[in-house]
């Protein structure tokens, strides 16, 4: 009997574990188990002969706690096996079903298992790692009644133009005390006349100097606001006394001049409720910030925590000028909190550190925010309490850039890479954005100025968007002007200014341009932003061509002839529906000869797209004359105007010009037309000197990115068009 | 044949060697007997009050007011009444002495305008390569070798290796409609040519200075107690190194002070700070300079018989300084730096004597030499190259003309 089950499990052992040693890239079971964290499990599994079968077991100390299934794409993972795998798995401990038993149990020893088949990787939890899934775990079971206390924390006044009116007060000293969460005062102070010192500041609480501290941490809205390098922001921690439960005033003095920082508050340093009846019944409801966008509704940070059911959300009501609307829980987010978690853990130990919540409440009715009063209600024993709301208010218009942009201030620290997919669907749920189209739907006054005989019936019309820099349309007139093509009466150019604010500058830019060059144009303008998809739709609109050319600002020839040679392609090449050039660098390296989509970065599970040879210098003479593309970049590409129309166009739910290029190529190879590139007709695109006006971080850069690249990702895989678009061999 | 110069300034307002090359140039068509107008940039109070932008100074002589720096972009309503004053002469010719302050696409302008006509466009700086005020030298104060968008960019951080690059690509449209270039030194045509402009496109040819006789050498009235003048020429700009020459002279030793005496003839810049440090040094070493303030060319032939040798300073390339055409045609031998286009023209022992570019130990190390008698004057004197008179200027000049046209 011993030596019986002795053999069992030393066949248990020897069986071969499932590794992610490869044999076959086409046929087997490969995995590994990356990551054991407080988060959960992390790891990849695939199943080449069945992909279906994949469904795997979890167990800790040999008991069965809960099965999961890949479902995320990883590059990594795609890359070695060539193809588009969900390989991916995360499982996070509260999903797994684990008992009393294994919670007192000191080690754990994870293992995930095909069938009966374990999988390699990393199976022993750190002891203080385990402290921490233990305590989150009985966190979440900890089951009483609610009772809902709430409380506005972390008061901040308004703040419109802040730094520009900071900088411009008198005092050589200037900064801004920006926030108190939980027992860290949060702000940043700068020497106008000694950019270089780091400012030294005192945090005075009831009047009395209680802590010192240096500002010089980094904070790119700073720098973005031309406040030094940016390297003047500070965190201080108040000392745990004052966390008692009574309102102190805290103001912060510059050290060396003992004058106050601009704005005091008057909070109550981590401020615990504490319901008279019953210690159990303790929550904490903060709301940070609100952001009214018009049009669309509410956004609010805060952060929310209960000693008795961190999970559920209370029940909350929005009072609108009189009106209650329950806030609907699907459009909840939950965050992470780490300056709550840090300033609390020691009250509460088994705080977790997503306690912050993102709420997006939809709200169309149109409203000036500063006279509508705003409360909130939550219901507590069927009584409703009121919540009042401090009027934090970054108000903004309904433009979905402007919406991600604020979204993104607020929200970029503290939103989990891996969880953007699904927060940028509430997003867009939020933004309700599905058939957006705003250059249909809101432009209005379209004005437009003819410099010279446009061509009535012309064969190409070239469409040029117009954003910040207007100075181009001088510099590629001024090419256009040396190329005979642009003096045969075929070719109608629309310069469509996407930009209201440099309308008058632009309209003189192009009177003048035109009194020197005599190139016949057109000059769209309107009251709106529409960003790229938009501003190429109304100037489609406008065109009168049989082809439309839809170019960059940014683009200038390196030789004439470019727009009858895409034309004869067009025309000539087999199945054509879009054709590119080569566009360049301006060292001469390749900018453009193709593009591609892939499942890689940082992010599973979405398609970024990738540029051929990008960077490298090609010998172009011995290219054949055109190459079959997966997409081409929306940089500069011709397209029959018909066929443009019949797909709809660039759809304008991409923001800035991201993807609609890569979108469009789908729509058109899902009609069964291909995409070429021409190798031998070269442009320069200045690339980087459009996108550098947008906005300098390039973090939002990456926000965006991945918002756009959701939503396309999403349509090529509706549309079954993933293998089209990925990488071929081209050369 | 009828030609239109157009200069960046009027001699008689500004006077700089620029202009007046432009002005010789413009003059001597005349007495050729040629069709010649003059159109030049002025102050805005030489226009008559209302006027246009354009109005008559003199006979045939032009001025424009600008009041940008329009190196780049033409002014629209300056295209407007340049296009009137060009209907009106119907010039054959239109030889830019300088593009600055009309717009390099001007020149696009007028070849739009008049289609027929040939322009030429005389290369004084390197305008087009350099955004330093087309110096080449660095902000740092480096030599610049070549421009190139990742170099540039490093002399101007706010603009990007983008901007560098377009700025290149409109201004070498513009000069594809330029028939043909012509520079005065094969140093700056070299430049040129680097940067791209096709090496036919350019010829050289020194700017023409009207003819004068030489004068004979510096009159010796009492051999002891003369002093060896030594005279700077020209406006006080940062870029010419006068604070240069006065430190070079204010570092030797007094029993060589004694012997030499350093003469400046010319304007103060309107860089104050500049101007303030350069008034404080001559104060300082008032025992050898004296400053004699500015002067008209006509006093030149003056200022030069009272002169032993004509020194320049300058800490920048330079093109083909008229000083040293005018020096050459008066029999003064010249000390200059050992760079560009004055180590071009002056080569030493031939047309004078040159010294390490920007190092005042060189120069007065020279100066020393000089004043103890190691360098033959009569020899040097003996070895001094021609110089261009503007007739024969004006000869080979219309030799190019007629071949642009044969071409």
């Amino acid at each position: 009997m011993f030596w019986n089950t002795l053999w069992q499990r030393l066949k248990g052992r020897r069986k071969d574990k499932i590794s992610p040693k490869i044999v076959d890239i086409n046929s087997g079971k490969y995995g590994h188990v990356d990551i054991i964290d407080e988060n959960g499990i992390t790891g990849w599994f695939v199943n080449l002969d069945n992909s279906e079968d994949n469904e795997l077991s979890v167990y800790i100390n040999d008991q069965f706690v809960g099965k999961l299934n890949p479902a995320y794409y990883r590059s990594d993972i795609n890359q070695i096996f060539r193809k588009t795998l969900e390989a991916g798995f995360w499982v996070s401990w509260d999903q797994l079903n684990i008992s009393e038993n294994l919670l007192q149990k000191k080690e754990w020893y994870v293992e995930v298992k095909y069938k009966d088949t374990p999988i390699t990787g990393k199976s022993k939890i750190e002891e203080n790692c385990l402290h921490v899934i233990k305590s989150k775990i009985s966190n979440s079971r900890f089951e009483s009644r609610r009772i809902i206390k709430l409380n506005k924390e972390s008061v901040r006044e308004e703040k419109l133009n802040l730094y520009k009116n900071i900088l411009s007060a008198e005092s050589e000293y200037t900064g801004f005390f920006d926030n108190v969460e939980g027992l860290t005062v949060f702000g940043w102070a700068f020497n106008k006349a000694d950019p270089e010192e780091r400012v030294e500041v005192v945090v005075l609480v009831d009047g009395e100097p209680v802590v010192e501290g240096m500002a010089d941490k980094f904070r790119q809205d700073l720098l973005d606001a031309g406040i030094g390098d940016g390297k003047h922001a500070f965190e201080i921690t108040i000392p745990e006394e004052y966390a008692d439960g009574k309102e102190h005033e805290i103001n912060i003095i510059v050290k060396k001049t003992g004058k106050d920082l601009i704005n005091h508050f008057k909070v109550m340093p981590s401020l615990l409720f504490i319901n008279n009846l019953n210690i159990f019944y303790k929550f904490h409801f903060a709301i940070d910030e609100c952001i009214y966008f018009k049009n669309k509704g509410f956004v609010f940070t805060g952060w929310f925590y209960s000693l008795t059911n961190d999970k559920d959300f209370p029940e909350i009501f929005i009072k609108i000028n009189d009106i209650h609307s329950k806030i609907d829980k699907t459009y909840l987010y939950g965050l992470k909190r780490p300056d709550v978690y840090e300033s609390f853990k020691k009250i509460y130990p088994t705080i977790s550190y997503y306690t912050g919540y993102v709420l997006f409440f939809p709200f169309k009715e149109s409203i000036d925010f500063y006279k509508t009063n705003i409360s909130f209600m939550t219901k507590i024993d069927n009584k409703l309490y009121e919540i009042k709301l401090n009027k934090e208010i970054i108000e903004s218009s309904g433009e979905p850039y402007k919406v991600l942009y604020e979204l993104y201030k607020l929200l970029y620290r503290i939103v989990r890479k891996q969880d953007l997919k699904l927060f940028f669907d509430l997003i867009r749920e939020f933004l309700n954005e599905n058939n957006i189209s705003l250059s249909k739907t809101t432009v209005v006054n379209l004005n437009h100025e003819i410099f010279g005989d446009i061509p009535q019936k012309p064969e190409v019309s070239i469409i040029i968007p117009l954003y910040g820099r207007y100075d181009f349309l001088r510099h590629q007139i001024a090419h256009f002007s040396e190329d005979r093509d642009f003096y045969e009466g075929k070719i109608e150019i629309i310069y469509v200014l996407d930009d209201p604010k440099i309308i008058d500058e632009t309209r003189e830019l192009a009177r003048s341009t035109y009194n020197i060059f005599k190139v016949p144009f057109k000059l769209i303008w309107y009251n709106r932003n529409l960003g790229f998809a938009g501003a190429n739709n109304v100037g489609v609109g406008m065109a009168n061509g049989k082809y439309i050319i839809l170019m960059n600002s940014d683009i200038i020839p390196e030789e004439t002839g470019w727009v009858s040679k895409l034309v004869e392609a067009i025309e000539t090449l087999p199945d054509a529906g879009i054709v590119a050039p080569t566009l360049l660098y301006f060292n001469g390296s390749i900018q453009h000869i193709g593009m591609y989509s892939d499942f890689s970065g940082d992010i599973p599970g979405l398609l970024l797209n990738c540029h051929y040879y990008k960077g490298y210098f090609l010998e172009f003479e011995k290219l054949p004359e055109y190459l079959e593309v997966p997409m081409a970049t929306g940089a500069l590409i011709i397209i029959k105007k018909e066929l443009y129309k019949a797909v709809n166009g660039f759809d304008e739910n991409f923001i800035f010009g991201d993807f609609e290029d890569s979108d469009l190529c789908a729509r058109i190879i899902e009609k069964g037309f291909k995409i070429y590139v021409l190798p031998r007709i070269k442009l320069y695109h200045l690339e980087r000197q459009s996108q550098k006006l947008i906005h300098s971080s390039p973090n939002f850069r990456q926000f965006v990115t991945l918002y756009n690249s959701t939503l396309y990702t999403k349509r090529i895989i509706e549309k079954g068009l993933t293998e089209k678009i990925r990488r071929k061999q081209i050369l | 044949m009828k030609f239109l110069i157009v200069a960046h300034g009027h001699p008689d307002i500004n006077k700089g060697g620029g202009e007046l090359a432009a002005y010789h140039h413009f003059k001597g068509l005349l007495d050729n007997g040629l069709d010649a107008y003059f159109l030049a940039k002025a102050p805005v109070d030489y226009l008559f009050s209302g006027t246009l932008i354009i109005s008559s100074y003199r006979f045939r002589e032009y001025l424009y007011y600008s009041d940008f720096n329009a190196n780049f972009f033409s002014n629209s309503s300056f295209i407007k009444e340049f296009r009137r004053l060009l209907d009106y002469i119907k010039p054959n010719i239109i030889h830019f002495h300088h593009y600055i302050f009309i717009g390099v696409d001007a020149i696009y302008a007028v070849k739009r305008i008049l289609p027929d006509a040939k322009i030429i466009l005389t290369l004084h700086e390197f305008l087009a390569i350099c955004l330093r005020d087309g110096q080449m030298v660095k902000t740092n104060g480096d030599f610049c070798y070549r421009a190139s968008p990742y170099d540039c960019r490093k002399c101007f951080p706010n603009i990007t290796m983008e901007d560098f690059f377009l700025r290149e690509k409109y201004i070498k449209r513009m000069f594809r409609e330029v028939d043909l270039f012509i520079s005065p030194s094969n140093f700056l045509k070299e430049r040129y040519v680097m940067w791209g402009i096709p090496d036919a496109k350019i010829q050289v040819l020194e700017n023409g200075i009207p003819r004068e006789e030489k004068l004979s050498p510096r009159k010796i009235d009492n051999e002891k107690r003369r002093k060896l003048n030594f005279s700077y020429f020209g406006q006080f700009t940062p870029y010419k190194g006068v604070d240069l020459i006065i430190k070079a002279f204010s570092l030797l030793p007094s029993r060589i002070k004694e012997k030499v005496l350093l003469n400046l003839h010319g304007t103060y810049h309107p860089d104050e700070n500049y101007t303030k440090n350069l008034k404080d040094l001559i104060d300082k070493n008032k025992d050898i300079v004296i400053y004699h303030g500015p002067y008209e060319n006509e006093e030149l032939p003056k200022l030069m018989a009272n002169t032993d040798w004509v020194v320049l300073g300058s800490i920048w390339w330079e093109n083909s300084p008229l000083v040293i055409q005018e020096a050459f045609k008066y029999g003064r031998p010249v000390i200059c730096p050992d760079i560009g286009g004055m180590a071009e023209k002056v080569k030493h022992g031939y047309g004078g004597l040159n010294y390490r570019a920007r190092d005042p130990y060189s120069l007065r190390d020279l100066i020393i030499d000089i004043a103890q008698g190691k360098y033959s004057y009569d020899e040097i004197l003996s070895k001094m190259p021609k110089y261009k008179p503007i007739d024969e200027f004006i000869e080979d000049y219309l030799e190019l003309v007629k071949n642009l046209f044969r071409g």
